[in-house]
C-alpha cells in the first residue's frame, strides 16, 4: 500500500517522533509506514487520517492503482 | 523516506556499530569464559548443547544489559529507534520500553544460565529443590515483565512478536515431525527436555531477529 504520510508529516515539519506522539504509537510503527514496510491497522489508518483532516482514499492507495 | 546520503551514512554507521559490537562481544565472551574457567568450570569440557545453551544464555543476558546501558542516554536510545537525521532524544516512555526489553533479555539470559551452570558446578538433590524454586519464581517474573511489554506494545510490535511467534510454531513444528518420525524408525536416538528446549529457544530467537528486520528496518 502506497501511503502520502511521509509528505504530509514533512508539510508541517513534524519529525517522526512528533507525529508518533500525536498518533500514540511508537517511532517504529511510523517509519515502517512511511517506508510501506508495513500497512497500519483500519484503527491507526482512521486516526492518521483524523489527523490530517484527509478521508483514507487520499492517505492510502493499492499499490496496483 | 532518505536520500542516498542519508542511506550511505546510514550503512556506515552500521557497519561502525557491527564493527564495535563485535570487538565488544569478543572482549566480553573472553572474559566471561575466562572468569568460569577461573571458577572450576571449563566449557571445552561440555557437550555440545550445554555450549550451544552457555552461549545463547550469554548473549541475551549481555545484549540486555546493553540495551539496559543504552536507555541511560536519551539521544543513543533514539538511534536506536530513529535513524532519521533530525530524530529528538529518547521520551521517558521510550526509554522505559527499552528498559524494559533490557530486562527481559537480561532475565532470559540469567534463566538459562542458572541450571546450566549449577549443573555444571555440581547441583545435588540438596540445593537443587531450592535453585529450582528460584527458577521458577524468576520465570514468572520474566512471564510478568512480558505481558507487560505485551500491554504496552503499539500494533507494530505486537504484530512482530505474533509473526516470531508464527513463523518458530511452523519451524519447530516441522523440526519435531520429523525428528519423531526419524525416531519412530530407528534412526534418530533420544534427546532429552534440555536439548529440545536450547533447540527451540535457538529458532525463536533466529525467527525474532529475522521477524524485527523485516518488520522495522528500513
Amino acid at each position: 500500500m502506497q501511503n502520502k504520510l511521509f509528505l504530509l508529516r514533512a508539510e508541517r515539519r513534524w519529525t517522526q517522533a512528533d507525529l508518533a506522539d500525536r498518533l500514540g504509537v511508537s517511532r517504529q510503527t511510523i517509519n515502517a509506514i512511511e517506508t510501506q514496510k508495513y500497512d497500519p491497522s483500519l484503527e491507526l489508518a482512521f486516526r492518521i487520517a483524523r489527523l490530517f483532516g484527509q478521508h483514507i482514499e487520499e492517505l492510502f492507495t493499492p499499490n496496483g492503482d | 523516506m532518505t536520500t542516498t546520503a542519508d542511506n550511505q551514512k546510514l550503512t556506515r554507521t552500521r557497519l561502525l556499530q557491527m564493527a564495535g559490537g563485535a570487538v565488544l562481544g569478543a572482549t566480553l565472551s573472553y572474559t566471561f569464559i575466562t572468569t568460569l574457567r577461573h571458577l572450576g568450570l571449563n566449557i571445552k569440557t561440555w557437550p555440545w548443547i550445554d555450549v550451544a545453551a552457555f552461549m545463547e544464555g550469554s548473549i541475551f543476558a549481555f545484549i540486555g544489559l546493553i540495551s539496559i546501558a543504552i536507555t541511560l542516554s536519551p539521544s543513543l536510545t533514539a538511534k536506536q529507534i530513529d535513524q532519521t537525521p533530525d530524530a529528538p532524544p529518547a521520551t521517558r516512555r521510550e526509554l522505559s520500553m527499552g528498559r524494559l526489553q533490557g530486562l527481559i533479555l537480561f532475565l532470559a539470559g540469567a534463566l538459562l544460565l542458572t541450571p546450566l551452570l549449577a549443573s555444571a558446578h555440581g547441583a545435588n538433590t540438596a540445593n537443587a529443590p531450592m535453585l529450582f524454586a528460584i527458577i521458577v519464581l524468576a520465570f514468572l517474573g520474566q512471564s510478568l515483565l512480558n505481558y507487560i511489554l505485551w500491554r504496552r506494545a503499539d500494533e507494530l510490535a505486537r504484530i512482530a512478536i505474533t509473526n516470531t511467534s508464527s513463523v518458530s510454531f511452523w519451524i519447530l513444528q516441522g523440526l519435531l515431525f520429523l525428528a519423531g518420525s526419524a525416531q519412530k524408525l530407528g534412526l534418530l536416538s533420544t534427546f532429552s527436555l534440555w536439548t529440545a528446549m536450547v533447540l527451540t529457544l535457538g529458532v525463536y530467537s533466529i525467527a525474532s531477529l529475522v521477524v524485527s528486520y523485516r518488520t522495522c528496518s528500513r
